[in-house]
């Protein structure tokens, strides 16, 4: 498993969808019942309720009973992680980058590969 | 610097990631690495993942596509268009993860290669979350949560 490369799809993938992504600003300002979120779109609650499921697997909201009514609210250590995309990304390139050197570097050590001879060595 | 770059992301109208690397061989070595196939498979991978499957079309509105297999066997498919071919000095390409539950967000990559001595500087640019269409539908629903996270996060 990559913890990276999940979270990065995780993350993405939560917060690609409009609906999802104004979902949570409407959560923003308190938490919600499902009814309530519900309303501003035109989609059905089975479409919203599985909106919902991805951004609580997502680790984005949480989602708990109250009576008869199911109550949504934002998770700030999702949402944190959320706005933190970023962060995710310079991970995944960092690694991607070094991987690059080790690879161009490994050809003109071990064996000439395709790498013409150079006079002289660039810096670092 | 992380908090910085939570920052960045949730004010600017575009967030972006720019790293910078510098490497001992030429412009050419490096874009060539960056748009051959077999080069690009060889480092392409996260840590453990191969690369069963990468194809690039070496020109400017060409297809790309490639397949990250993790060490448990599940793949991760990125595709896109090539939107700027100019060896060996940049490169742009559309950025797309096609997990199905991600479908449709289009990130933008951008890698310039600039002479630096003997070797390279490269800036590898990756920016465009959300897309332009979505930023101009739904400003209000990602940037407002954004822009509203530290204030949540203070009364929370």
């Amino acid at each position: 498993m990559n913890p990276t490369t999940d979270r990065l799809s995780q993350t993405f993938g939560a917060l690609a969808d409009p609906v999802r992504r104004a979902i949570l600003g409407q959560l923003m300002h308190g938490p919600a019942m499902v009814g309530e979120l519900a309303e501003p779109f035109d989609i059905s609650l089975p479409a919203i309720s599985r909106h919902l499921k991805v951004l609580t697997e997502a680790g984005l909201i949480e989602r708990e009973q109250r009576g008869q009514q199911r109550v949504c609210s934002l998770r700030v250590e999702g949402l944190r992680s959320a706005a933190g995309w970023i962060e995710h990304l310079r991970t995944f390139w960092s690694d991607r980058l070094d991987a690059l050197e080790d690879h161009l570097n490994q050809e003109k050590g071990s064996h000439h590969g395709r790498a013409k001879p150079k006079g002289r060595r660039g810096r670092r | 610097m992380a908090a910085q770059s939570q920052k960045a992301a949730a004010g600017g109208a575009k967030p972006s990631l720019h790293l910078t690397r510098r490497f001992r061989q030429p412009p050419q070595r490096l874009f060539r690495a960056w748009t051959d196939e077999k080069d690009f498979a060889r480092w392409m991978g996260p840590n453990g993942f191969t690369v069963p499957s990468c194809a690039i079309e070496a020109r400017q509105g060409g297809a790309w596509r490639c397949t990250m297999r993790s060490p448990d066997g599940k793949d991760y498919r990125v595709h896109g268009i090539v939107r700027v071919f100019d060896p060996p000095s940049r490169l742009v390409l559309s950025w797309v993860w096609e997990q199905a539950e991600m479908e449709g967000l289009e990130t933008t990559l951008t890698v310039e290669f600039r002479p630096d001595g003997a070797g390279t500087e490269l800036h590898l640019i990756h920016e465009g979350f959300p897309s332009a269409a979505q930023r101009d539908d739904h400003i209000k629903g990602w940037s407002g949560c954004l822009d509203g996270l530290e204030e949540f996060e203070r009364a929370a």
